[in-house]
Formats: structure tokens, sequence, C-alpha cells
């Protein structure tokens, strides 16, 4: 069973961006290259608060990229981006923006808790002369972890856990900040049935706290029941933007995840109707 | 004790206890960013400050502390530029740092080969009390900063992208980390001597990861096997008239084996177990679940396979 929800994690979206239809994000003619050859071309694309959108595409298709580029990782050789109506190199409270990396893995020498990798998410709300973590912070940082169902592993070595877990400390780690708008690469890609059922429940209560949510994927299936819209990438543009169809999902639904579903052997997988379904439906099948 | 009689010796173990505590509390984030031998490279840098105090009459510490600080961050900034060129042009400056180091010092008025020596491989008993100074000044400086920006250094050293995402100053952190590397280098260096530093900064650490703890008690398990080491390694040098640098890191050493070996035979002899799959699902009277009285405990059939409580998740059985 999930966990009662959170009390509202994110700041719901404010009549100022509503009212004044700023949109959380706004890219305009965005264009970004990488060793001398073009990556993305001519990207526009408008987010509005509280909405959940998929990013799909073929591998290569761009859109690790134009993810790197939304949070600053990949410069833009050309055009604008706007993040909470302001340009975002001027957008100084980083922590509105959460993201998940594609990678599930922590890196480095030295191992580190559940708990602490988690911490990162909140540094970014603290300040250089104070750098240390409040009671505040570590209360955030432990709901956050409660949320993607570790609060059982908080104290564990991340290392120690499977590759599921560790994508789920990784999102714990994006929620820990509170962000208004979550960005995720991949987040599917090698976690196993019964780890993107978990995931998918979490995702939705985030839905329903109002969070904006940004997901990279090229299999829909696990988010089908919160997509309302998809952006389609290829080439370095985009194909498609509106909701999701019955072409759309053929095209990104029915294609095995290569990586997915270690030992359940499982490539039919029922988009989940709700949360509840989600997480129980799940365990009978195991 | 009757060796705390002596001025010399007082100074000595304090000396070694100032860098028992500071080496591995900077030397964690380099194990952490897989950097172990960048250590070694500042301790080859020094080497020329030290040249160049002597060759000058300054006090070599703070001539070695100049040279290490200007290496330390040339080298992290070839770092951030991540060419594959800096590699090399890493190797140069280190090689550049002693060569340059056994010229001055050769060069200076008054310099033995014993003098190089001692700088090489540390001489304890040759602390000053102006040293003492000057060592704890700076170690207070170090477990100061290392202490308060830890989380941060973590961050940057764990996922140094996710920190950039975050608006973290990575480059001026990682700038921070290298000249505190510099610090701990030059306060090091009269008691493990320049070509041992980074030995005090890593073996500590590398026996702490045997024990599998948290980061933060990596950290506080390195300070105290290094603070061990350090005052065990003078002792033993006292007692048995040993050269102290060698001898601090061949104890240090000592700790890693027993360590690394006393983690390996821990986990033969722990009684294997299979975790189930995860699930947000507890089993209980009420879950639905068929119990099954398995010895002490209950199971439940789960799936075709059955789940047992253990710790916070659940064992197939």
């Amino acid at each position: 069973m999930l966990r009662p929800a959170a009390p509202h994690t994110t700041t719901p979206p404010t009549g100022e961006d509503v009212a004044s239809s700023r949109p959380v994000l706004r890219l305009r003619d965005g264009s970004v290259t990488l060793a001398h050859k073009p990556v993305l071309t001519g990207i526009d694309l408008d987010i509005a608060a509280g909405e959940v959108v998929a990013l799909l595409g073929p591998n290569g298709s761009g859109k690790s990229t134009l993810i790197r580029a939304i949070l600053g990782l990949a410069p833009l050789s050309h055009g604008s981006l706007e993040l909470f109506g302001m340009p975002a190199e001027r957008l100084a409270k980083r922590h509105r923006i959460g993201y998940v990396p594609q990678r599930h893995t922590v890196g480095g020498g030295v191992p580190a808790t559940v708990a602490e990798v988690v911490g990162s998410g909140r540094l970014d709300r603290r300040r250089l002369w104070r750098p240390w973590l409040t009671g505040t912070d570590r209360g955030m940082v432990a709901h956050a972890i409660a949320t993607v169902g570790l609060a059982e592993k908080a104290h564990q070595l991340v290392s120690t856990l499977s590759g599921g877990q560790q994508r789920r400390t990784l999102i714990a780690r994006a929620l820990a900040g509170q962000p208004d708008l979550l960005v995720m690469d991949e987040p599917f890609a090698g976690v196993d049935l019964a780890n993107q059922e978990i995931l998918s429940a979490t995702l939705t209560s985030l839905v329903a706290a109002g969070t904006t949510l940004l997901i990279a994927t090229h299999e829909i299936s696990p988010i089908a029941s919160l997509v309302r819209r998809t952006v389609v990438l290829d080439h370095g543009t985009v194909t498609y933007d509106g909701p999701p169809t019955r072409d759309i999902m053929a095209r990104f639904a029915a294609s095995p995840d290569p990586h997915a579903g270690q030992g359940h052997g499982s490539d039919t997988k029922v988009p989940p109707t709700d949360a509840e379904d989600a997480s129980e439906g799940g365990f009978e099948i195991l | 004790m009757e060796i705390l009689q002596f001025d010399f010796m007082q100074r000595a173990l304090l000396a070694a206890l100032l860098i028992g505590l500071t080496a591995p509390a900077v030397g964690v984030h380099l194990v952490q960013r897989r950097l172990a031998l960048i250590g070694d490279g500042m301790g080859h840098v020094a080497l020329t400050g030290v040249g160049v105090g002597l060759l000058t009459q300054t006090e070599p510490i703070w001539t070695a502390l100049a040279a290490t600080v200007v290496g330390a961050a040339v080298i992290e900034l070839m770092r951030a530029k991540g060419r594959t060129s800096s590699d090399v042009a890493l190797a140069v400056l280190f090689y550049g740092g002693i060569a340059g180091g056994v010229v001055l010092m050769a060069k200076s008025p008054g310099s033995t080969p014993a003098n190089l020596n001692s700088y090489l491989f540390g001489s304890i008993t040759a602390t000053s009390p102006g040293d003492v100074m000057a060592f704890a000044v700076l170690a207070v400086l170090v477990l100061g900063t290392t202490a308060l920006y830890a989380r941060m250094f973590f961050a940057v050293g764990s996922d140094e992208e996710y920190a950039r995402t975050r608006g973290l100053p990575v480059l001026p952190l990682n700038l921070a980390l290298a000249i505190l590397v510099a610090v701990t280098v030059v306060v090091s260096m009269r008691v493990v001597g320049l070509l041992l530093v980074s030995a005090l900064m890593i073996v500590p650490v590398a026996a702490a990861l045997r024990l599998r703890l948290s980061f933060a008690r990596t950290v506080i398990a390195s300070m105290l096997i290094g603070v061990a080491v350090s005052l065990g390694g003078v002792l033993f040098s006292y007692y048995g008239d040993t050269p102290s640098g060698a001898t601090i890191v061949l104890a240090a050493i000592c700790v890693f084996v027993i360590a690394a070996v006393g983690s390996g035979v821990l986990q033969a002899v722990r009684r294997p177990h299979r975790e189930a799959e995860d699930h947000l699902h507890r089993h209980g009277p009420e879950c639905g679940h068929p119990a099954v009285p398995h010895d002490d405990h209950v199971d439940y059939v789960h799936g075709g396979h059955r789940h047992a409580a253990h710790g916070g998740h659940y064992d197939e059985h």
C-alpha cells in the first residue's frame, strides 16, 4: 500500500502563474549543438503548471539533450529558455526544478546511505554561509524517502539496494527539494516491473499534489494513465505535440523494454488504472 | 609516561594528533572522487616550495604552502577543463615539483642530503614550537571547513552533474577542496614526509570503507583510525627507533589489512539470506496472504513463495 500521500510537498500553482498565463517552462526556437553537430533544432515547448508531459522518441532522438538543455547542463546554441517566467540563467531558486538523472547508480568511492544521498536534494535551499541541514530539511528528507516507499531502508547503504530502489532513491532526492517542476530522464529504464509500479504510484500522488512533470521515456506504458500530453522528438525536432493518440500509444507502448522485467518475464504491461491497483495488482502477478 | 617529559616528544605527539585528524577528514573526499593519488602529486609540488624557502631563507612551511596551493588550483582547473591531455600535464607538474625541489635544495646554503631526506620522509622530532603553532592553526582551519561543508563536498563528489543542476558552486567547492588538500599536505610534511603524505589521507579511509558505514560514520571512523595510527606510530618509532613517518604509514596499512580480512571473514560467517522482491505491502494477520508457522516465526505465502520478515525487508524462506 502506498502511504497516505504527501501533505502538499509542492507549492501549488500560484495565481500568478495561471493569471499571467506564464508557463512553467517556455522554450523558443531552442537549438543545441554538441561537438559541431546539431542535436536539437528549433524546438518550441511550453509547459503549463500542473501538466504531465511525456517526452517520447527513439534512442538518439535528442530527448536527453533537451532535458539537459532545460536543466542548464547543455547550453543552447540558439533560442531562449524561460523557467517560471524568467530567463533560465537568472533562476536563482534552482530547487523549483527537480531532476532525476538517467543513471540509476549513485557515484563515488565512499558508500552513502539513502538518507545521505536524499539529503543532497535539500542543499540548494541552503546558503553558502549556512550549509548545514536544519530540522525542516531533515523532515523533508524523511518525507521524500517515505513517499518513494523506502522509509525502512533510509539508513541502508544505497549500494546495497536493487536498481529500482536506487532509482527511487534518486527520485526521493529530487522530491526532497519540493520542486514545482520535476524533470525525469528515462525513469523506468532498467527498473523491474514491481518497482515500475511503485514509481507510477509515486508519480500519481505527485500529480495529485500539483507537481508539473516532464518525463523523457521511450516507453509510455507505466505512465499512460497520467499523461495527457505527449511530445515526440525525432532527429532533434518536435514531430508531434498533443494528446496520446492510439497511434502514439502503439509506437511507444508496444515495444518491450529490453532492460526491464528482470526475471518477471512480463512484456504485457497493463497500464495501471490508479495507484491502488498499481501497488496491489503487481504483487499478485509475482 | 616518561616520554612526555621530553618537549620534542610532546610536540611530536601533538603534531601527530593534528594530522591524524586532518588528513583522513580531507582524504575521504578524495577517495569519494576517486582521486586518491592527487595528494601524492601535491606532495611532490610542495618540495619545490620547500626548496624556494631554503634558498631564500624563508620559513619553508609558508613557501611550501604557497607552492602547493598554486599547484592545487592549477590541477583543479585542468581537471575542470577535462581534457584528455590533462593526465599527462599532471604527470609533468608532479615530476617537475620533485625535480625542482631537489635542485633548489642542493643550491641552498647549508643544505645536506639529510635535510632533503627529512622533508621527503618526515622528521617529526625536528618539529619546532613555531611549527606546532602553525600546524594547529592550519589544522583547525581544515577541520572547520570540512565539517561545515561536508555535505556540499559530498554532493559534488557523488554526482557533480546533479550538483550543477542544483546551482551549487561546483568549481569553487572543488577549488576549496584542492586547497584543503594542499594545506593538509603541508601540515603533514614534518610528520610523515612529502612522499608519504598521501598515505595518511587515503589508507585510514580505505580501512574505514571496509566497515561499510554511512558516509558520515566513514569520516569519523577514518579520523579515529588516523589518530590511532599517528599516535601509535610515533610511540612505536620512539621505542623501536624507527623513522616516524614510515612507521605511521605501516601502522595504517596494518589496520587496513586487519579491517579487510576481518570484514571478509565476517561476511563469510554471516548466514547468507535471499531478500524477497520489494513491495510496499506489509504482511500481517489481515493481509490476506496465507500465514504459515515456520520454526519460531510466521511466513506468508505470497505469489507462490514464502516471505519472512527480517529487519526492514522480507526474506525468501
